[in-house]
């Protein structure tokens, strides 16, 4: 299976401002992040907040500069090119945010915002050929022609985020990371979403890298999945193996949290404590502070996740952890 | 168990607009119900309306809490029992923070106000309630301002303030909906302590049915405004009756399947072009002339003419 964007020991560190009486301090987002999009499969990444997802999201579409490591594009680093080459790598690498509000301009029509990335990036064709294009796609993501003179207020929020994915995919982009893109939606309009999303992944003609926090969305869509924890990947696998059987006790814990329909709290482990600030990440294993299994180990055991960082080892399962479950 | 807040028909008005109609519920004394409902249903509004917050709508029916008509209370009386025996958390912290106020001085502020405990005490408590909600390294983010804290922090100094005074009936608006599962995991488990140490009533509302279905007994369906179906929440959820609940079942994901979920087509009818009959008419797989034809009553617990497992 072919790597159509990876990264390679991606690190990303912003500079945190100090308060009056602290220096300013490192704050590390992504810490050697490896992870391959295979082309035409849809990848998950799920994390909770302040994980890193949204920033590895931004990093492998050239959005977010690494402080060391990697990104290719069809095995050329992004780094090594050009502005103008950067220019027109964007056609086919598309975001789509969380917030459709937020991403669209309130003043400007449906239709004429998402025509604009042809005018960017397609020049060469007519007004005619634009508009044919547009009225095309807005039916591919389930709203009419009739949309495209409105205004986005005059759209629900369901309708809204199809003008956000509409707008990403007209200039027929290669790969789409997804960034939340159903979260903010009331169920009945979110499976909608999540339907759309499925057919237009579901020909290979699309790869996407789906980020998100709500791992029954990421059960649905994808092929595999990476689970992020404080800017490192933990733990990946096919989709399938993942959920029947977790591997990180970190990824067992977060499946265990997911409230579920006819499944008792009971059988829950309810992790103490809060996800570490990046600003301070606990050395060796960045989750043996809050790890059920850590707990449960003996003392030389317990030396090596305090002070060895776990690899993340095995293909296709890989994980992170120097006493994985089930072994 | 004895009734610690009873709604009879509750209809809340904006203008000529009705946003919440005829809804009818209760809460038994340490028991938890569980509101639920898309955009629209009107479940926020209901819950401002018991809390008397709803400034500019009229409001119609009656809430009793602990025997008293709460929407006959003078303000005042309203005021100091929204302090103590009733509280609030709404799925915004930073609407219901006061940003100019440190969070410990926010905390301890209803302990000494309506406990009457000495300030030192307060803070001591103050602090105590924040590490009860996961927050860690209390002492020190107590001190902070409400900006200086992360939506998740915000949310979890927002439910322990809810808490501080001991509240007989905690109402509780998505209170985890911005939280991180592991973390609303740990915000539900201290709920559920709390009830069964003070047998505090919970009202949850909530758009996740799988939170519903673990933490409340009861479970009060609402669709533009209306109650559509109600019963005890296993049940509901093992057979639901209104296509409505069905097809909010089936839209939602699991941890288990893979592919196309069902979908209810269409979207919630605006409140101005609210129709006549069955509201869920347009969106509904089996409707029928009848269903379109006029108001469908709720009868049994489910407003449907034709409930889903027959009956009616």
């Amino acid at each position: 299976m072919k790597s159509l964007l990876r990264a390679e020991g991606v690190t990303v560190r912003f500079e945190a401002p100090g308060g009056a009486f602290d220096a300013r301090r490192t704050l590390t987002a992504l810490d050697e992040v490896s992870l391959s999009l295979t082309e035409g499969r849809t990848l998950g990444l799920v994390g909770e907040s302040g994980s890193g997802k949204s920033t590895l999201g931004r990093a492998l579409l050239g959005l977010q500069r690494p402080s060391a490591g990697r990104v290719l594009y069809r095995d050329e680093a992004l780094a090594s090119k050009s502005p103008e080459a950067l220019r027109r790598l964007r056609r086919e690498l598309q975001l789509v945010f969380q917030d459709p509000y937020a991403s669209l301009h309130p003043r400007r029509t449906v239709g004429a915002q998402v025509v604009e990335p042809l005018e960017v990036h397609r020049p060469e064709l007519s007004r005619a050929e634009r508009e044919a294009k547009v009225a095309q796609l807005l039916e591919r993501v389930g709203l009419g022609p009739a949309h495209a003179a409105r205004l986005p207020r005059e759209l629900s929020g369901g309708q809204r985020q199809r003008v956000v994915i509409a707008r990403a995919l007209i200039a027929e982009p290669k790969v789409v990371v997804a960034d939340e893109p159903v979260s903010a939606l009331d169920v009945s309009i979110q499976a909608q979403l999540l339907n759309l999303l499925l057919e237009l992944t579901s020909g290979g003609g699309l790869t996407l890298l789906l980020i998100s926090h709500d791992l029954k969305v990421v059960r649905r869509l994808c092929a595999e999945v990476a689970v992020l924890y404080l800017g490192r990947v933990v733990e990946q696998a096919p989709t399938p193996d993942l959920f029947a059987a977790p591997r990180h006790p970190y990824t067992h814990a977060l499946l265990s949290a997911v409230p579920r329909v006819g499944v008792p709290v009971k059988e829950r482990v309810v992790l103490q404590g809060e996800l570490p600030t990046p600003l301070d990440v606990p050395t060796g294993c960045a989750f043996h502070p809050r790890c059920p299994r850590y707990a449960a180990l003996g003392e030389p055991d317990r030396q090596r996740c305090r002070t060895q960082r776990p690899a993340l080892e095995g293909a296709p399962r890989a994980v992170a952890c120097h006493f994985p479950l089930g072994e | 168990m004895s009734a610690l807040l009873e709604v009879t028909g509750l209809t809340v008005r904006f203008g000529a607009l009705a946003a919440v109609e005829d809804v009818t519920f209760s809460v038994p004394e340490g028991g938890t119900v569980g509101l639920v409902g898309e955009s629209g249903s009107g479940k926020s509004v209901t819950a401002l309306a018991v809390m008397g917050l709803l400034d500019g709508a009229s409001v119609e029916g009656a809430v009793r809490f602990q025997g008293e008509a709460l929407l006959e209370l003078p303000p005042r009386r309203l005021q100091a029992l929204r302090g103590r025996s009733l509280a609030m958390v709404f799925q915004d912290p930073g609407a219901s923070l006061n940003p100019a106020q440190r969070v410990l001085t926010q905390l301890a502020e209803p302990l000494r106000l309506h406990l009457r405990i000495p300030k030192a005490d307060a803070e001591a408590r103050a602090v105590s309630l924040l590490e009860a909600v996961g927050v860690g390294d209390a002492a020190r983010r107590a001190k902070a301002y409400p900006h200086e804290l992360s939506g998740g922090l915000q949310q979890r100094a927002m439910i322990a303030m809810a808490l501080a005074c001991g509240p007989a009936l905690l109402i509780a608006d998505e209170p985890t909906t911005a939280l991180d599962v592991t973390v609303q995991a740990q915000v539900m488990a201290l709920l559920r302590q709390v009830q069964a140490e003070r047998r505090m009533g919970l009202l949850l509302i909530s758009h996740d049915l799988g939170l519903v279905a673990e933490s409340c007994a009861e479970l009060v369906v609402l669709y533009a405004g209306q109650v559509v179906e109600r019963g005890p929440t296993a049940e509901v959820l093992r057979a639901p009756r209104h296509p409505y609940t069905r097809g909010l079942l089936a839209s939602t994901p699991t941890l288990e399947g893979q592919g196309r979920l069902e979908e209810i087509p269409g979207a919630v009818p605006e409140l101005s072009a609210m129709p006549k009959g069955c509201r869920f008419a347009e969106r509904c797989p089996q409707a029928q002339a009848a269903c379109r034809a006029a108001p469908v009553p709720l009868d049994g617990g489910v407003r449907c003419l034709f409930p889903l497992g027959g009956g009616r």
